[in-house]
């Protein structure tokens, strides 16, 4: 018995099906209905006399919706999930709704987005979705004007019904549909999309749904990122890092790594050789927040990348590829033998995008250290050729 | 129920750490927390809906987490508790949604609890039950109060609260004015190690005597705040630089001595010999060494559970769960409701909780 769920518009629904065939659903639209869903979905299982040993599987609607009430669908399928020891899949919600209107024409599933938007899909006559799921306008949405629209997207908007003469579909039990198109999808063995773009689109509204995509992880499809937009003095900025810098590099060192970090005395020892031109170490800030730092040592006829060290928040933006830079341009412009001389550094094996990046800048491995690395990870050791001058 | 004291399951998501407690009576088995702390960095201060996402994913990892560090199963669990207020609804309703499916799912009860009578709760875990009659003084990024506890469990009255900006907000606040990073606590504390606390006397919010009257328990932070960004301004103005540790060291001062004055006033007010102190604020340092002075002249006993209890923790929530389920008090009811602003007299969600 397959226990359907789906939070992602104004209506929770929730469903019983077996083996494809729908035995009994609730749509409940009062206010607050998301807080009951547990107690709804016990008055719909207790109603049919089941009990959730026969509960072999969970399917979730996953949005895009309205982000709280699509978050307790998923919390609530995951939980029962892990206590029931049963697999949990997620489906589009406009999927489900292109399903429940059951039309044999070209359709676009629309659902209300707030702030203007729709989140909206189009389906051809056989059902498949030939765009979408996205968030837009319904201005911005093509070919709607004329169409059979399905969701209830457009509710807010009599105006733009009639003028775009839009057809409106109203659907319901989409629990029911959830539930019909995950047994469906499964014995054809349609896998799991979790492909690392879908993952990235879930945090952070980045990279797109696949068109083929049935089943999805059930994470919510949440289409847009969160509103938060960083204070206004938060610009980046790269300078030499100075002692004031010192508590803040080593708290994130400790942050960035917890297994072998220096505390600030190594900084403080390693920022003395700043006066004598064998080290030099940068910080870079976000606002007056350290987010990076980096730093070199160059004696005699060989050169150190110490360290290089950027915050998750900022890694991918170049920051590291700046630092190291930096660093490099720093060796090459060296006195006598020291400048451009052959540079070495020490990478976690595990670390393929810091390797990508030294790479890049001319390291090739040299050397390996096994379990070089306090939780036993390899250490590689990189070497840049001296440069001539 | 089995022989050996009930084993409760405790879930907070009230703000930007999901937490999941395991306690055995009144032993911790297991405290599990997930910060999302870091990706509110850069905003200065917690962001509701990336708050509430990362809850979500992280509920399922924390809680095999604190199962595996307590080596017991879920369904060795007696009863569920969650926090159902006071808090971010968006946050609150993630941790609600996981409780009332594990609670339904392993057919056993749920109670919701409420956020700041669980702070207090915590303190049992570390040193016995509080007396019956004591006071607590609870600051955090959210919350300042103060509270006469007669039983942690079913009588909470409170006695005073921030008007404004709760204390560990404050510290944010003036953090970001003098260049040091969120949250601002710690790195106050620290900056301040090396400052002189007389260096700028900032006002004491509420503490004149026409405040007796009506506002004797409450604090005001945002006039503090204030006058710190003058201050800054006016240096800045005058083309002087910043003396981080000293300004750092006069605002932690001029907290730190209303928060212990009005709560050791409590405590002589209401005839309390027990003084907790609980919530994020409660690991600053300056606020433990001068609560212990003035505590100590005042003949009233101390207590501050470790700082990792004085965080948002899951443990706070399983600790006042326990102390409800061995006081025989009845569960809330499966479709109870957050409610952002519930009131710490509400210890627990009732029968009735639903309706209101």
């Amino acid at each position: 018995m397959l226990l359907a769920i789906d939070t992602a518009t104004s209506v929770v629904s929730v469903a019983l099906v077996d083996e494809g065939t729908v035995l009994d659903s609730i749509d409940d639209s009062t206010p607050g209905a998301a807080d009951r869903l547990v107690a709804t979905i016990d008055q719909l299982v207790t109603r049919n006399h089941c009990d959730t040993s026969q509960i072999s599987l969970i399917a979730v609607g996953v949005g895009p919706g309205p982000y709280t009430s699509t978050r307790v669908g998923v919390m609530v399928a995951t939980t029962l999930g892990l206590t029931l020891d049963v697999s949990v899949v997620g489906v589009c919600t406009l999927d489900a709704i292109a399903f429940a209107a059951n039309q044999s024409t070209a359709l676009v599933v629309a659902t209300d987005a707030r702030r203007k938007e729709i989140y909206w899909a189009r389906y051809d006559a056989t059902g498949q979705r030939t765009e979408g799921p996205a968030v837009a306008a319904p201005q911005q949405v093509s070919q709607l004007a004329g169409a059979m629209v399905a969701g209830g997207g457009l509710d807010r908007t009599p105006e733009l019904i009639e003028e775009l003469d839009v057809t409106t579909i109203p659907v319901t039990n989409l629990a029911a549909s959830i539930g019909q198109l995950a047994h469906t999808e499964l014995s054809k063995g349609t896998t799991v999309s979790v492909a690392g773009d879908l993952v990235e689109h879930g945090r952070s509204g980045q990279g797109s749904i696949p068109i083929d995509a049935r089943l999805f992880a059930p994470r919510p499809l949440y289409l847009r990122r969160p509103d938060a937009v960083a204070p206004k003095q938060s610009t980046l900025s790269i300078r030499p890092m100075r002692w004031p810098d010192i508590e803040q590099v080593a708290e994130l060192e400790q942050q960035l790594f917890p297994d072998d970090s220096w505390n600030a005395e190594s900084f403080w020892g390693e920022l003395a050789g700043m006066s004598r031109d064998i080290r030099r170490y940068w910080v870079a800030l976000r606002g007056s927040v350290v987010v990076g730092y980096a730093g070199a040592s160059r004696t005699g006829d060989s050169s150190d990348v110490q360290t290089i060290a950027v915050t998750p928040a900022e890694r991918r933006s170049g920051m590291g590829r700046q630092l190291l830079q930096l660093m490099l341009d720093w060796i090459d412009t060296g006195q006598g033998s020291a400048g451009g001389s052959p540079t070495f550094l020490e990478v976690a094996a595990d670390n393929s995008a810091a390797i990508a990046l030294y790479e890049s800048a001319g390291f090739a491995v040299t050397d390996t250290r096994a379990g070089y690395y306090r939780n036993g990870v390899d250490a590689l050791i990189m070497m840049r050729p001296r440069r001539s001058a | 129920m089995s022989s050996q004291q009930p084993l409760v399951l405790g879930i907070e998501t009230s703000c930007d750490e999901t937490g999941i407690g395991l306690v055995r009576g009144t032993e911790l088995l297991a405290d599990a927390v997930a910060s999302s702390v870091s990706e509110h960095a850069r905003f200065g201060g917690v962001v509701p809906e990336l708050a509430s996402r990362a809850h979500l994913e992280a509920m399922i990892p924390t809680i095999e987490r604190a199962c595996v560090e307590a080596d017991v199963a879920l369904t060795d669990i007696d009863a569920v508790a969650v926090t159902a207020g006071p808090g971010l609804v968006g946050a609150l309703l993630v941790g609600v949604s996981a409780a009332q499916s594990l609670a339904w799912s392993l057919g056993r009860p749920i109670y919701g609890v409420n956020h700041l009578a669980a702070h207090v709760a915590v303190d049992e875990l570390q040193h016995g039950p509080l007396p019956e009659r004591s006071v607590a003084l609870l600051v955090s990024g959210g919350h300042s109060s103060v509270l006469l506890v007669d039983d942690v469990a079913t009588d909470v009255q409170p006695l005073g609260a921030t008007l404004d900006d709760a204390a560990g907000e404050a510290f944010d606040k003036v953090a970001r004015l003098l260049g040091l990073p969120f949250p601002g606590g710690p790195h106050i504390d620290r900056a301040a190690l090396d400052g002189d606390p007389l260096f700028v006397e900032f006002p004491r919010g509420l503490t004149a005597r026409k405040d007796q009257e009506h506002h004797r328990f409450d604090f005001s932070f945002s006039g503090l705040k204030t006058a710190v960004a003058r201050w800054v301004e006016a240096q800045q103005q005058a083309g002087e630089s910043i003396p981080v540790a000293d300004v750092a060291a006069s605002f932690q001062e001029a907290v730190v001595d209303v928060l212990t004055r009005k709560a050791i006033d409590a405590c002589n007010e209401h005839g309390a010999t027990t003084l907790m102190i609980g919530g994020g604020v409660a690991a600053n340092s300056r606020l433990r060494a001068m609560a212990s002075e003035r505590a100590q002249a005042a003949g009233v006993q101390l207590r501050v559970p470790r700082p990792g209890l004085c965080t948002d923790n899951g443990a706070m929530v399983a600790a006042l769960g326990s102390r409800l389920v061995r006081l025989g008090i009845d569960p809330s009811p499966l479709d109870l409701r957050v409610d952002s602003s519930l009131p710490v007299t509400d210890t627990v969600l009732g029968a009735e909780a639903h309706k209101s």
